[in-house]
């Protein structure tokens, strides 16, 4: 009797059981206010991290999230990086359907290592173990979970709420445990979260924790993602990675742990030295001896990435680089340092977060988050800033790509924040002049001339690395007339400080005007019309964000055929707003029609609230570009 | 006596061969190529190729390549790092070339410059950093593994000067080549090819994939035939429908396929017949999801299994299909293709390796349907453009049959506008939009790419300012065999201009073409529709009473002589009511190079013609 009570009892567990493992996820437990604009939604996101030691840590990841429509499938994949510091174990993946019910489990023999080699490095020692559930019957919700075992610690992972756009967010968490004896620094960035902390064995856990998040979308003149996406960051005070160790409560101290990875890489071979000291020899000053090393540099090595060991941080010896002439950016940048040293000219290895739209360094919250290295080379009078990757950029410029941010310059005496060169609209130039003779058939030939320096040098820049096919063909591309043929082109490269290209073109527009009886319809915007406009959103989310002012003047002179004028031109226009300026005016005098339009950004970052004024600003440029005129023939 | 012969003409062969001399030696270069600054012949290369030499020895059955590249700006560079795709056992040895003081200084390629990563199996991706290249370096890379490639490219993205490829005849292995590009071959014998002076190869727009153009062989190996092992690879199109008909992941995967009989049971409950049902089943099996690959082989033996993970390939779903018409009692059979990005398949050059995507064939009422169940919002009747590729390969027990695959419908788009003029200029009314067959496909795939209504209209209005929605309505989204039609209520500012008492109005208005697809004005390689396309677009504007019109835009009207590409353009004023036709059809898929000025003339008489405004007076 005993025995079948037991057995009843078991069998009610197990269909208790079986209830219980059948419905996990169901979409329809997912809150309305979650599924707008969203693709996905993160049921569940649990990160759990353990210290153990400067150098010693384990991670603990568990992660649910619901697939609604095939635009979130990458939302379904697992991926993992890991490297020689990092050992992952346990992963496993399980795939629920809408209600909720099991499908399938991913077996071992389906998790994928490989390569994390993307098209930009050559070589890296980064792989990935990942999982693609292969499954699409929407919506439907993947479940994972897996360890990882860290031994080597630069930088805690960040705590971040939301991992992308589109992605809305049901609950998620982060708990961080520590010894009571090791100290740590968090911050709540874009969020106002606090954690609750405990303390148990010696140990303190702190607890983040958030609900029912909105899906976040892109929109026009926004913050980059990580600016305004909510996120809690956590750094350590100590780490070790590699068998060096550092500190970063400090910038200050970071720079001391980056500049023990340089030590006794500066080295080079007695050969170069002379060479420098011999090319060196008669130049006049300073700045004459950098611009020499940095173009016998650009001449010399090439750029090949390669991303070994120590978390890509450690630069190749000075020595290597010098005998297989490439590196990347820390290894070339530097090979420049040891050059410039030979020289007599002390210089700063410079760490930075690069990318023409990057995140930018908060300095509040040292840690090391950079992705490039620069050099940075303070003269009494001047500071020079050295892109050691480019074979091409004038000695002295940053593009884009580094410019306008705060950055880690290591010196012998510790990190320092300094801040790379703004410019401003005076150096974001781009001047256009157009001759266009317009003909009695309505056809016309133009002669172009544009001038474009600091950001349109670099938007431009690519023009000067294509043979000369490729290049015609770019321009068909860009050029944005509807139709004309390319009669000759030619882009000159001025290698002053701020860089300049001026590309000629001479074009023949076929139909340029349009004919109606005597009359000749043109667009006086012959080539620089702003056309998209900002969608108009009522909840705009993230600031306005401008990051770099800009101006473009176009004056475009129209020699009109014999006969033509116009009797009533259009008004000036003249807009002025915070986010910049706009005018565009038409003139006619002895058969020329002079069209100047002036468009300028001003950088800045302005209330979300702002928005609307934005679309209304760009609205009246869009109508101002898509002005025309009517000419009379008079007889 | 026989013996002798044969060995006699083995040793004429390999005499004849080895009289020919090797265009290059690895390690040894003349000064003057070091000394060149300009490639002449593209005085603009960044690079040119020298040499690219190929060496099969059928005494070792072991392949050889030398690849020698001139570096002629720092644009070039990047061929100094270069990925290889070769066996785990390859050997590899690279110099550099530099001219230091008038000396030839080597730099040879270290360990330490080759990463090798693991791609799978035996596979190995060579990355190689060659040391030390400046602008005028030379660069050499050998390497030799044991086989033959699948092909030799005689032209790249930069100019080849020489490009040479020795094949020595072995009893061991046979293979067949087959031709493919626009370049000719100098030397063309049964064991060594010659190119000279290849240009740089460039894509255009409109293309179809540029493996038919790119000048390569394409190499198959026929047979391998060791003392004891012989292994027949492809040797014609029968041998290779056989194979696939005993490959366990092609033919043999089609059996009772029980797993579908709950599924047989519905679709005959329904009590559809002959092409519905046909219909129905591609509908069922589009619960299997295509997971975006174009396979000819099913990912696994067993369809029940796939059927069941409801995810597949290509070969997966339309094989699962085949099985299912054949359980309703069709006549199905797989058709075998080579997919348009994938490069065409010839019947003289039989090739098992390039065929990449499996399609249905059924019989109804003796009419064969090809069928593809891959696309969620294609209907039935309709093959993706991925697919129309020419000809593919009905595969069956014991034969085989070559099948056309034509698109039987059109990229057909309409737009209608009924718009009122009001007196402040502003435009009132309702444009419609049809999209048919192909046009509906990828409005269908568009629209739900964004995740509401809201975001696509967002989208919609981003180029046409002035526009407000008062109301959008769509309808026919889900079904697959109508047109959609979307039908916008809206108002329209500024659109209009005023020039004295004169008013001009566009009358395309926002679907006024601005760009000529075509605007380069040379082609050399033939211009690719994928299909037929029409464009269809009627405006109408209600004028208000107190208006005349002063002009309306010129009629007009061009064709090609064959109607390749057909455009009107017609405009008419009727009771107040003005009227603008425009439509262009292109009526066949490709069109050759030295038609390419006509086709580029039409569509600049496009943009003219839509350019002309419509000029009304204030009476």
């Amino acid at each position: 009797m005993k025995k079948l009570i037991i057995l009843v009892f078991f069998l009610t567990l197990h269909a208790g059981l079986m209830a219980m493992a059948e419905k996990k996820y169901p979409v329809s437990a997912i809150p309305a206010e979650l599924m707008k604009d969203a693709q996905a939604v993160v049921r569940l996101d649990e990160i759990q991290f353990f210290v153990n030691s400067a150098e010693e840590a384990t991670m603990k990841v568990k992660l649910a999230v619901t697939i609604l429509n095939e635009n979130g499938i990458s939302e379904s994949y697992l991926i993992v990086p890991y490297n020689r510091f990092y050992k992952v174990r346990n992963i496993e993946g399980i795939v629920y359907n809408a209600s909720g019910e099991k499908e399938k489990r991913i077996p071992n023999g389906e998790i994928v290592d490989v390569s994390a080699g993307s098209g930009f490095s050559i070589y890296e020692d980064t792989r990935m173990k990942g999982i693609n559930p292969n499954y699409r019957n929407y919506p439907f919700t993947v479940e994972y979970s897996y360890e990882m075992n860290m031994n080597g610690i630069l930088n805690y992972p960040d705590w971040n709420l939301f991992g992308g756009y589109h992605v809305a967010v049901e609950q998620t968490s982060m708990e961080f445990s520590i010894p009571k004896t090791m100290s740590f620094r968090h911050k709540a960035v874009n969020c106002q979260l606090e954690p609750v902390v405990t303390e148990k064995d010696g140990r303190l856990t702190y607890k983040w924790e958030s609900r029912n998040l909105k899906a976040l979308k892109p929109e026009p003149f926004d913050l980059p993602f990580g600016e305004y996406a909510p996120r809690v960051i956590l750094t350590p005070e100590k780490f070790k990675l590699d068998g060096y160790e550092g500190t970063s409560k400090t910038w200050n101290e970071i720079g001391f742990w980056n500049l023990k990875l340089q030590q006794g890489r500066m080295e080079l071979p007695e050969e170069t030295v002379a060479r420098i000291r011999e090319l060196t020899a008669s130049a006049p000053n300073d700045m004459e001896k950098i611009r020499i090393l940095y173009e016998y540099m650009q001449n010399k090595v090439r750029y090949v990435s390669i991303q070994i060991g120590i978390g890509g941080f450690q630069p190749f010896p000075a020595e290597t680089v010098d005998r297989l002439s490439y590196g990347d950016c820390k290894a070339l940048s530097l090979y420049m340092k040891a050059m410039l040293k030979v020289a007599g000219i002390p210089s700063n290895y410079t760490l930075v977060m690069a990318g023409k739209d990057a995140e930018r360094t908060d300095l509040a919250f040292p840690d090391i988050s950079f992705n490039h290295a620069i050099l940075f080379v303070p003269l009494p009078t001047d500071t020079i800033w050295l892109e050691c990757t480019s074979q091409s950029l004038p000695c002295g410029y940053l593009g884009s790509f580094t410019d306008d941010r705060s950055v880690l310059a290591i010196t012998d005496f510790g990190g320092q924040i300094v801040h790379t060169p703004v410019y401003t609209e005076k150096e974001n130039l781009q001047s256009r002049r157009v001759e266009v003779k317009i003909e009695a058939s309505g056809h016309a030939l133009a002669s172009s001339g544009t001038r474009c320096s600091g950001y349109f040098y670099d938007q431009n820049q690519q023009y000067l690395h294509m043979d000369d096919e490729s290049r015609k063909k770019a321009i068909y591309k860009h050029i944005e007339i509807p139709t004309f043929e390319l009669y000759s082109s030619r882009h000159e490269e001025i290698k002053t400080r701020i860089p300049e290209i001026l590309e000629k073109l001479e074009l023949g527009i076929p139909n340029f005007t349009s004919l109606a009886g005597d009359r000749m319809i043109l667009e006086p915007n012959l080539m620089n019309k702003m056309k998209r406009l900002p969608v108009s959103s009522a909840e705009r989310k993230s600031d306005v964000f401008i990051r770099r002012s800009t101006k473009e003047v176009d004056s475009i002179l129209y020699k009109l055929p014999e006969g033509y004028s116009c009797d009533k031109l259009p008004a000036p226009v003249s807009i002025s707003s915070s986010f910049g300026s706009y005018t565009a005016q038409i003139s006619l005098s002895n058969g020329v029609l002079c069209y100047i339009r002036t468009l300028q950004y001003m950088k800045g970052t302005f209330p979300a609230s702002d928005y609307p004024r934005l679309v209304e600003y760009i609205d009246k440029i869009v109508r101002a570009d898509g002005q025309k005129i009517v000419l009379m023939k008079h007889p | 006596m026989k013996s002798l012969i044969c060995t006699l003409a083995g040793v004429f062969i390999f005499l004849s061969l080895s009289a020919q001399k090797a265009p290059a030696k690895f390690g040894s270069i003349d000064k003057s190529l070091l000394e060149m600054q300009v490639y002449d012949r593209d005085s603009s290369a960044p690079a040119v190729i020298v040499c690219n030499y190929g060496y099969f020895s059928s005494n070792d059955i072991r392949f050889t390549r030398l690849l020698r590249i001139k570096i002629l700006n720092k644009d070039g560079y990047y061929l100094a790092d270069r990925a290889y795709q070769i066996n785990a056992n390859a050997s590899v040895r690279g110099i550099t070339y530099n001219l230091e003081n008038g000396e030839i200084v080597k730099s040879k390629l270290k360990n330490e410059s080759i990463f090798r990563e693991r791609l799978y199996q035996n596979l190995v991706i060579a990355k190689i950093a060659m040391p030390n290249v400046k602008v005028g370096s030379v660069i050499d890379i050998e390497y030799s593994y044991q086989g033959l490639p699948s092909s030799w490219e005689f032209q790249e993205e930069i100019p080849v000067m020489w490009s040479e490829l020795i094949i020595e005849p072995s009893s061991y292995l046979r293979f067949r080549k087959n031709f493919l590009g626009y370049e000719r071959l100098s030397v063309s014998t049964d064991s060594r090819w010659v190119a000279q002076n290849m240009p740089a190869f460039k894509s255009e727009p409109y293309m179809n994939s540029s493996k038919n153009y790119l000048t390569q062989f394409e190499i198959n190996l026929l047979d391998v035939n060791y003392p004891g092992y012989y292994e027949s690879v492809s040797t014609s199109w029968e041998t290779v429908g056989k194979h696939l008909m005993e490959d366990e992941n092609f033919g043999k995967t089609l059996g009772p396929g029980f797993f579908l009989n709950g599924l047989v049971k519905e679709l005959e409950a329904t009590g559809r017949q002959g092409e519905e049902l046909v219909r129905l089943a591609v509908e069922a099996v589009k619960k299997v999801r295509w997971d975006e690959s174009s396979r000819v082989y099913t990912s696994n033996t067993a369809l029940a299994l796939i059927y069941k993970e409801e995810v597949g390939n290509s070969a997966d779903i339309n094989m699962i299909l085949i099985q299912l018409l054949r359980k309703l009692g069709f006549v199905a059979h797989p058709v075998a293709l080579s997919t348009r990005q994938n490069g065409l398949i010839s019947p003289y050059s039989p090739n098992q390796n390039k065929l990449d995507y499996l399609l249905a064939q059924v019989l109804v009422n003796g009419t064969p349907l090809l069928l593809d169940a891959t696309e969620k919002y294609l209907p039935y009747n309709l093959l993706p453009i991925r697919c129309l590729n020419g000809k593919g390969i009905r595969v069956m027990e014991g034969k085989i049959e070559w099948v056309e695959i034509n698109p039987s419908r059109k990229d057909k788009k309409a737009c209608m506008a009924d718009l009122k003029l009001n007196e402040d200029l502003s435009l009132e009314g309702q444009i419609s939009n049809f999209y048919s067959d192909y046009s509906a496909f990828s409005f269908r795939k568009g629209y739900h790419s964004f995740n509401s209504e809201q975001e696509y209209l967002d989208d919609y209005l981003k180029n046409k300012p002035g526009m407000q929605l008062q109301s959008y309505r769509q309808s026919n989204t889900d079904s697959l065999l109508l047109p959609v039609k979307e039908e916008f209520q809206l108002r329209v500012d500024n659109q209009i201009q005023e020039i004295g008492d004169e008013l001009y109005l566009f009358p395309m208005l926002f679907e006024q073409q601005n760009e000529n697809p075509f605007k380069t004005e040379t082609r050399t390689y033939p211009v690719d529709f994928g299909v037929l396309q029409e464009r269809t677009i009627v405006m109408k504007y209600t004028i208000p009473e107190g208006y005349s019109l002063v002009k309306l835009p010129a009629n007009q009207m061009k064709k090609t002589a064959d109607n390749g590409i057909n455009f009107t353009y017609a405009t008419s004023y009727l009771n107040n009511t003005i009227q603008v036709s425009y439509r262009l059809q292109v009526n066949k898929i490709m069109f050759l190079p030295d038609e390419y000025p006509i086709l580029r003339e039409i569509y600049n008489l496009v943009i003219k013609a839509q350019a002309a405004p419509v000029i009304l007076k204030k009476a």
